[in-house]
């Protein structure tokens, strides 16, 4: 799809959801409830003296009910509506082709931790702070772009041989 | 440039310069605040009395921020010691929303008697601002009960009301420079300090993402 | 006027069925912009996929004059609706970490999602890591955390009112910014066409 209508297309979506929610996009607080809900029934005592999790349990209300969580619910099956239409729906490892299914994984993981880190420091990932926030004119949000992207092509010039084949790993 | 390209560029150019002309945000009255704006004109809590505004003043304590929301010409003539001027149709302004939604500071709103104040209290909860009290009985109050106490009438021995004389005799010391015997006072000069509030402090919460 | 869930005008139940909606066009929108494939997402850093900045400007702009406009015509009252509190030292921290995380895992948590729904094994494995780095930031708060995560406090701060202008003066500089840099990233990404082969070009869709 042209880059531009889905990035509008997607702007008005963000209106929307402030709209009827009064709440923006966001990724990462999904992930974040769902793993407090996970905490939260495996062991409950836990979950309630730990002072994150804590102010977030309501009685009677389960932490995993939330607007975030249904908004990666339905991240799932709009990916796979597009993929379907697009034919882009198999398994594969997306990787630069230079380098190995595995290090590809390691490096996934790794990069998954950083984000899960960096979220809940952050306060949110590139669509709940950055996005979002900017759509509202908050000052986080800025901070998080500039910190997501101007730390993003910095380290991008250190790792470039991930992405990019250099004359020092091509096969 | 593709034709859909240059529509949705354009689209967002003359949005950008169209946003150049409107207003800043302000709140909007909201619908809701109706049922929760009566239940909090219900409550007593929004009101302080003389004795207490009088106490934190004799206290310095930091948190009280005092707002006289007459004219300028009225708080000119005569105000409470460290008290600062919103006029009551000024309320609203964005340079005053910093004095007026916060909780760092317990905001007292006062006028001559008790209707310009609460006026004022009821403008600005039904916008969502928060943590503002009104002066019960405004000036008039404060004349009769800290300038001017009475001495408590009947000879039954009330011992609150004995405290309260003594406490508002003590204060009026303080206010009036009164000389213990007399019951005449001196008009006393108001010295107001505009305090400064360099940022507001929400409450710190975590977030979401 | 919106909001309509936080003044109760919808209740929790459609509040949620939206959310599930706006969500599945969520999914739609990034998976049709690419955004599963991690060397388009990595490609916004050395210049040779413009699509992150396209798309992510766009919707940021739209977004932020929409609500604006709304707002304006009385529609909406943005007053009402989330708005994150700024702390600016976890967020600084947290976004370099972010920035890190982008480059060596080449997906964001909801890029992720997306990409780990139409199969890509590694934003499986992406997913993985997430929630382990949040399981372990959450088993480690009280004692590493908490203090980092609540400093730079400042409340919730416009960034127009931060820097002094008008709301209006900042979205038309924004703005500006957004469409000066579409064109640069634009110039960027025609000088790789050169050193780009056919099938790297057909992968990446340019």
């Amino acid at each position: 799809m042209n880059s531009y209508l889905a990035g509008f297309l997607l702007g008005l979506l963000i209106i929307a959801a402030y709209y009827i929610s009064g709440e923006g996009l966001g990724s990462s607080g999904g992930y974040r409830d769902c793993v407090i809900a996970t905490i939260h029934d495996v062991a409950p005592s836990y979950a309630e003296k730990n002072s994150f999790i804590a102010p977030r349990l309501q009685a009677g209300h389960s932490p995993s009910h939330t607007f975030l969580v249904y908004l990666l619910l339905g991240v799932i099956f709009g990916s796979i509506i597009s993929a379907v239409l697009y034919g882009r729906l198999k398994w594969s490892i997306g990787k630069a082709p230079h380098i190995t299914n595995k290090k590809r994984l390691y490096l996934a993981l790794i990069g998954g931790i950083l984000w899960g880190i960096g979220t809940q420091l952050g306060r949110g990932c590139t669509s709940g702070l950055v996005l979002s926030g900017m759509a509202v004119n908050s000052l986080s949000g800025y901070i998080g772009l500039v910190g997501i992207f101007g730390a993003g092509f910095v380290f991008a010039y250190i790792f470039k041989s991930i992405w990019i084949k250099t004359s020092k790993n091509k096969k | 440039m593709r034709r859909l390209d240059f529509w949705i560029l354009s689209l967002l150019f003359i949005g950008g310069v169209v946003s150049i002309f409107l207003d800043d945000i302000k709140p909007l009255p909201h619908i809701i605040g109706q049922k929760e704006l009566l239940h909090q004109i219900n409550l007593e809590g929004r009101y302080i009395s003389t004795d207490e505004v009088a106490k934190m003043i004799m206290e310095k304590d930091p948190s009280l921020l005092l707002v006289d929301v007459r004219s300028p010409e009225e708080y000119n003539k005569y105000t409470l010691e460290g008290a600062m001027n919103i006029p009551y149709d000024k309320i609203m302004d964005k340079e005053y929303e910093a004095y007026l939604n916060q909780d760092v500071y317990t905001t007292v709103l006062f006028s001559n008697g008790s209707s310009l104040a609460d006026q004022a209290w009821l403008t600005l909860t039904s916008y969502g601002y928060e943590g503002n009290k009104v002066m019960k009985g405004g000036l008039n109050e404060w004349y009769r009960t800290i300038l001017h106490p009475q001495k408590p009438e009947g000879t039954v021995l009330d011992r609150e009301a004995e405290k309260r004389y003594l406490f508002r005799k003590g204060a009026q010391i303080y206010f009036t420079g009164a000389q213990i015997t007399t019951e005449s006072a001196p008009k006393p000069k108001a010295q107001p300090v505009k305090p400064v509030i360099k940022r507001k402090k929400k409450e710190v919460t975590g977030g979401c993402g | 006027m919106g909001p309509l869930f936080p003044q109760g005008l919808i209740n929790e139940e459609y509040n949620l069925i939206f959310a599930f909606l706006i969500g599945i066009g969520f999914g739609y929108l990034l998976e049709a912009a690419g955004f599963t494939n991690t060397r388009k997402l990595a490609g916004v850093f050395y210049g040779y996929d413009a699509t992150v900045i396209k798309v992510f400007f766009t919707a940021a702009v739209t977004a932020l004059i929409g609500l604006f406009i709304l707002h304006n015509m009385g529609w909406i009252d943005i007053t009402l609706t989330f708005y994150p509190k700024t702390f600016w030292i976890p967020t600084l921290i947290g976004a370099v970490i972010m920035g890190l995380g982008f480059v060596i895992g080449g997906f964001c948590p909801g890029t992720s999602l997306s990409a780990a729904s139409t199969g890509k094994i590694d934003a499986l494995v992406f997913i993985g890591g997430v929630i382990l780095g949040i399981a372990g930031f959450i088993f480690t708060y009280d004692f590493l955390w908490k203090e980092l995560r609540m400093s730079g406090a400042m409340g919730k701060v416009d960034i127009a009112q931060w820097l002094g202008i008008r709301e209006g003066l900042f979205i038309f500089l924004f703005t500006m910014l957004a469409l000066a840099s579409f064109y640069v990233f634009q110039l960027w990404q025609d000088s790789w066409q050169r050193k780009l082969s056919e099938e790297d070009k057909n992968e990446l869709g340019l």
